[in-house]
């Protein structure tokens, strides 16, 4: 009885002192400038329906939300635990399909399919995490494209659910969260659109999904997971339990990637499968470029990532139509030269689109080249400037 | 080095920032807020409620300035089937500059513009384009291929806006925001599946029967064409075989049909992969007479004359005549005004684009005469546009009116191709009408 | 010890006798468990002539997956960088033919020799502008510059071309049938075109072999690939490895984007580049970084494609009645079970069996296995 109790005593961990081996988890914000941020941002998707003119512009930023949201999942799946993805659209696509099953075929409340759309992705998460076990580095990237054919295929094929290749309406699916309704919401006696709201939806989501990640990260999980990504054995050796942690972050960040999708296709209305898997497999290298443009383990990066890649290529668009713009006043000799070149009219060489997405292209190589950290990097490199002058600027005085 | 680095990259960020900044300032100067916009076009509505009986200017609204109609245009400029979006592009192009050069514009006033978005064949880009322009334009003269119209008609509809799709899917036809043009594929396929049972010379009612179709959107409901002309004509379809879009290996498929003894096969399919069924048919020796909808054929192809033995038992189905009739007044007036109007590089596919603006410049000249170019007026006007006259480029006129009544196009044109026919490389082989399109029953939405 | 030393060819393709072995045992016995499914669907020499000619066919289909294939794995084998960028080689490669070949009447072979050769000189300045700079950055975004190549030369083609489909006809064209030449051997059909296939393929593997055998750039290649911090210390040129490893790439693009015209049935169209999606698994079965893994494995696929979209069918209908049997005799009561797995699921199929394989090999067939340290 006595052994029993001493060996009891000895496995308990000591209650205090400066032996614990229980290590505090991090600050949930580290810097002081981070609170600022947060604050600001807040403000900012408070403020942006009541100031943004243009609806495009509203349902472009939240679509870059949504994309932020499952950027951020897919961020804990390849920054913190190292297994990149190039199937992270195909959860997007159970999502929105699952959306419409149930929340428009079974007309589920708003909470409800959401929970269910998570599950269904968490449940395919599962499968692949499963395979992620056995594979490592460039064949688990390419693994995760069979998931997409897979999907691709299924949503073709399984008519009763998906519509076959007529596909399915996901637009009716209802947003209420009790008496609010993000579709139809009006503030102060303002009516606000359905991009409004959704915009609001969308972050109010990003801001969920970004807690919940930073307190994965900053916690005894978190550092477990960054142990695999850079010593897998050595971590499994000093008893961390790799196939658990590596599972659940797959689980993780498939459900919030299906999640997302299903709020993405309550607002594009209409899905149907893609014109093929090559379609899905850019959505997934656009995530990709989300999260390393973004900053590879860091819970913000993948949000400035979301928020700078989603809405580029348009943003070029426009660009050049100022540009074409101002070149008119000033030099229409140059204006017509140059829309001979560059313009979606009839006669011109090369359409606005396809030369955004070769300056879009340019761009990004441009940066990784550059700054291959992403902007997070830039960031911290920045703090650390602030900081060293700061330092210095004492230091004299 | 490295200070320079994060320089470059400061300045980049900076840039790229203040360049965001200037792209949302300037749509906000061009598109009207969507608050305003409602009230105009609720003001337009309501103020003009007998616009029908007393015919007056229409007021300027969204896409109308009072002088210039802008029409958006969204076409696949980059991705797979920009071979075909831009000459569509091209061609309506030409019938634009014709009616605002020597008519005037329409009503011999109001110039029409287009304004041209890039779908790259996505259903997601195109949401994008749409959202983009839909607040600059009246109506959307083109959506082209059939995922985008279905990624956009939830907003159409919601907006109130009227578009022209660019595909023939028979389920455009009940819908009242899409102004379709031709005969729906299934109209065809029953059109040319009867001429080959009727032909005296083939005999074709002693014929076996089979069908190959891709297996998306357009593959499966235009096959469904066969299912009903199959059932009034008695005949069992042998043999059913799909493919998919990319697909280059076809022995299979051809030995499955090879092997069910089938000597008419009905294809549903797109031109690449149309000549690798072809060519795979002929490497086995299997030669059937093929049958085809609209999409299966590229002139390009049969402008190749080591090619032509591919061809030689291939037919298909379309509204328009060879370009090398020019009896026809509406092949006559193409060829003048592609002539004057039209870009250096040719392509046969500009007639498409020529020829869907017809019915496009038709309810411009309704809504005007209505007095009405707001999105509600327009979508009125399409209802009480009769039958629009499109010089015979058609083999028979679209009879349009309310959803539910509209009757569309029912004889087609029967093609073969023929490598000495420049510049589309056809030639006409009948023209044809069904008894039995009449019993066909159009989908409702 | 002795033997391997003796054994040079396999061991620069990776290969050893055990993994041979396995290799061959997996081919054989996959193709073994289809012979028999053909045997139950059809019987009869009819039936084996057809089923012997479908697996011509297939590897007809499976030496443009391999020759694809190629194009990664010679990258990989000495930067250990994927190259999502070849599929963009190889749509740039079969236009710049067309534009030798139709556009400036170039005679084919010498036009497709152009071509080769413009395509290397353009892939080692892509390699020289943007990938140099990413070595020994973070992988991601290493492969993430790759990625962005796609997308830029996705959208110059169009621009180039005028967004237009164009044809290309192979000289071996029999101009009486419009379609390739064909000898047929005991009934059965076999395409010149897929024998010049063929032959380019062996061509390659040749070159691979003399390049990495007998070549200080080959054997700097292969030491590159081990580590290039030791090949740099060791004197090796490591910048020299990554030029010629995409020169190579490059050439392999624009021939094999000219054969997959003729597979494309003929339409030089930017759709081209799908394809390439549709080598990856040829290239993962192989190992990444086996050139004869991506030869071999291009070929088990092209013919499991082909055979599975004709046989599948019956090896469902033969499941469902014995499923029904079975339950009949159990429950001794009627059942109508019905299989479905969806129209043309061959498509898929290739993926799938990347997984099931993956999990028995995680490198793949002939793939060098990952040495696991702490």
């Amino acid at each position: 009885m006595k052994k029993i109790l001493e060996r009891a005593f000895k496995i308990a961990p000591p209650e205090t002192g400066s032996q614990s081996g229980v290590v505090k988890p991090l600050p949930l914000v580290r810097t002081p400038e981070g609170y600022v941020a947060i604050v600001g941002a807040i403000a900012l998707i408070i403020a942006a329906p009541f100031f943004a003119q243009s609806d495009n512009w509203m349902g472009q930023f939240s679509n870059a939300g949504l994309f932020a949201m499952a950027a951020i999942g897919l961020g804990l799946l390849s920054g913190y635990a190292g297994q990149i993805s190039l199937g992270h659209a195909a959860f997007l696509t159970i999502g929105a399909y699952s959306a419409a099953y149930f929340g428009v075929d079974r007309g589920l409340a708003f909470p409800l399919w959401l929970l269910l759309a998570g599950l269904v992705g968490a449940a395919i998460g599962l499968v692949v995490g499963l395979f992620s076990l056995r594979l490592r580095g460039d064949y688990l990237v390419i693994i995760t494209l069979a998931l997409v054919f897979v999907i691709f295929h299924v949503s073709k094929n399984w008519e009763s659910v998906t519509g076959g290749n007529n596909g399915v309406s996901a637009g009716l699916a209802s947003l209420n969260i009790g008496p609010i309704d993000f579709k139809n919401l009006s503030v102060f006696g303002r009516e606000l659109t359905k991009n409004q709201g959704i915009f609001w939806l969308a972050w109010i989501m990003v801001g969920i999904t970004a807690l919940l990640a930073r307190n994965i990260v900053r916690s005894r999980g978190g550092r477990a997971l960054q142990a695999i990504r850079d010593r897998d054995i050595a971590s499994e050796v000093i008893g961390i339990d790799t196939t658990r942690n590596k599972i659940y972050v797959f689980v993780l960040s498939s459900a919030i990637a299906s999640m997302a999708g299903g709020v993405l296709a309550v607002q594009r209305g209409h899905i149907s499968p893609p014109l093929g898997a090559p379609d899905e497999i850019f959505i997934s290298i656009q995530f990709l470029a989300i999260i390393v443009v973004g900053g590879l383990g860091t819970v913000y990066g993948p949000i400035l990532g979301a928020l700078f890649i989603y809405p580029l290529k348009i943003m070029l668009e426009e660009i050049i139509e100022i540009v074409v713009d101002l070149l008119e006043s000033i030099w229409p000799y140059a204006a017509d030269k140059l829309l001979s070149f560059i313009s979606n009219e009839s006669g011109a060489i090369i359409s606005t689109s396809a030369f955004s997405a070769i300056i879009y292209a340019i761009l990004l190589i441009l940066f990784l080249i550059f700054q291959p950290t992403g902007i997070a990097g830039l960031i911290r490199k920045a703090q650390i400037g602030t900081r060293v002058q700061i330092a210095k600027h004492k230091a004299k005085a | 080095m490295r200070k320079n680095r994060l320089l470059i990259s400061v300045v980049a960020l900076i840039t790229g920032l203040g360049l965001v900044a200037a792209a949302c300032n300037h749509n906000d100067d061009n598109a009207p807020s969507t608050t305003t916009t409602a009230a105009t076009t609720t003001t337009a509505a309501t103020g003009e409620p007998s616009a029908t009986v007393a015919p007056s200017e229409p007021s300027s609204t969204t896409g109308f300035d009072g002088t210039t109609i802008k029409l958006g245009f969204l076409t696949d400029l980059s991705g797979a089937l920009a071979i075909i979006g831009r000459p569509i592009r091209d061609g309506a192009q030409v019938y634009w500059d014709y009616v605002n050069e020597e008519l005037g514009g329409i009503g011999g006033k109001y110039k029409v513009e287009l304004v041209v978005e890039d779908t790259e064949d996505r259903p997601a880009v195109a949401v994008q384009a749409y959202q983009k322009i839909k607040d600059d334009v009246v109506m959307f003269a083109e959506i082209l291929s059939t995922p985008p119209t279905s990624a956009v008609l939830g907003f159409l509809k919601e907006d109130n806006i009227v578009a022209v799709p660019g595909s023939l899917a028979s389920s455009w036809i009940r819908e009242p925001n899409l102004l379709p043009n031709g005969a729906p594929y299934e109209y065809e396929i029953i059109n040319i599946v009867d001429w080959w049972y009727n032909n005296d010379e083939s005999g074709g009612a002693n014929d076996v029967y089979c069908s190959v179709h891709v297996d998306d959107i357009y593959g499966t409901s235009t096959i469904s064409g066969l299912d009903h002309i199959a059932n009034q004509l008695n005949i069992t379809v042998a043999e059913r075989q799909t493919i998919s879009r990319g697909d280059t290996e076809f022995s299979t498929q051809i030995t499955a049909l090879e092997e069910a003894n089938c000597t008419v096969v009905v294809a549903a399919t797109v031109p690449t992969e149309q000549r690798g069924l072809l060519t795979a048919a002929a490497t086995q020796g299997f030669a059937p007479t093929w049958l085809g909808a609209l999409p299966t054929y590229l002139s390009l192809f049969g402008a190749v004359e080591a090619l032509a033995p591919l061809y030689s038992k291939f037919y298909y189905v379309q509204d328009a005549p060879p370009l090398t009739e020019t009896d026809n007044p509406g092949v006559a007036n193409f060829n003048a005004r592609h002539e004057t109007y039209g870009p250096d590089m040719f392509s046969t596919f500009s007639l498409s684009g020529y020829f869907q603006s017809f019915s496009v410049h038709q309810l411009l000249e309704k809504a005007v005469e209505l007095g009405d170019l707001s999105r509600e007026g327009i979508l009125a006007a399409s209802e009480q546009l009769g039958e629009v006259d499109v010089e015979q480029l058609a083999a028979s006129n679209f009879i349009y009116g309310p959803a539910a009544t509209r009757t569309p196009p029912r004889a087609s044109r029967i093609m073969a191709p023929d490598h000495t026919m420049a510049p589309d490389f056809i030639r006409q082989v009948a023209e044809f009408e069904s008894t039995h399109i009449g019993s066909f029953s159009l989908p409702t939405p | 010890m002795k033997t391997r030393e003796r054994l040079k060819f396999e061991d620069l393709l990776t290969f050893n006798p055990v993994r041979l072995r396995n290799g061959v045992i997996i081919t054989v016995a996959s193709l073994g468990i289809l012979i028999a499914i053909t045997a139950i669907a059809d019987g009869g020499v009819a039936g084996v002539q057809k089923f012997i000619q479908f697996v011509i066919n297939g590897i007809g289909l499976g030496v443009i997956y391999a020759l694809v294939a190629l194009g990664f794995v010679v990258v990989y084998k000495s930067t250990r960088m994927f190259n999502f960028a070849q599929g963009g080689l190889v749509t740039l490669g079969a236009y710049m033919s067309y534009q030798f070949i139709e556009g400036w009447s170039v005679p084919f072979f010498l036009g497709v020799l152009c071509s080769a050769i413009v395509m290397a000189i353009i892939s080692v300045g892509i390699e020289r502008v943007v990938i140099r700079p990413m070595i020994g950055k973070p992988i991601y975004a290493a492969v993430l510059v790759t990625l962005g190549v796609l997308l830029a030369i996705n959208q110059v083609i169009p621009s180039i071309w005028r967004a237009t489909a164009y044809t290309l006809v192979p000289p071996w064209l029999d101009a009486q049938k419009g379609v390739s030449k064909s000898s047929e051997i005991f009934g059965i059909t076999i395409q010149h075109g897929d024998l010049w296939n063929a032959l380019v393929v062996l061509i390659f593997l040749i070159g691979f072999w003399l390049l990495f055998q007998f070549t200080n750039l080959g054997l700097g290649m292969r030491a590159t690939a081990i580590s290039q911090e030791v090949a740099a210390s060791q004197g090796v040129n490591v910048g020299l490895s990554f030029s010629a490893s995409w020169a190579i790439a490059g050439a392999i693009g624009a021939i094999s984007g000219t054969l997959l015209i003729f597979e494309r049935s003929g339409s030089v169209e930017t759709s081209i580049a799908f394809f390439t999606f549709k080598a990856f698994p040829a290239m993962i079965l192989g190992g990444l970084d086996s050139i004869i893994g991506a030869v071999v494995a291009g070929i088990i696929l092209g013919v499991v494609e082909v055979l599975a979209n004709s046989y599948l069918n019956d090896v469902l209908n033969f499941l469902e009645w014995l499923l029904e049997w079975l339950l009949e005799v159990i429950t001794l009561r009627r059942f109508d079970i019905e299989i479905s797995l969806g129209d043309n699921f061959s498509d898929i199929i290739l993926y799938l069996m990347m997984v099931v394989i993956l999990l028995v090999r995680p490198s793949g067939l002939f793939g060098t296995k990952e040495v696991k340290r702490l």
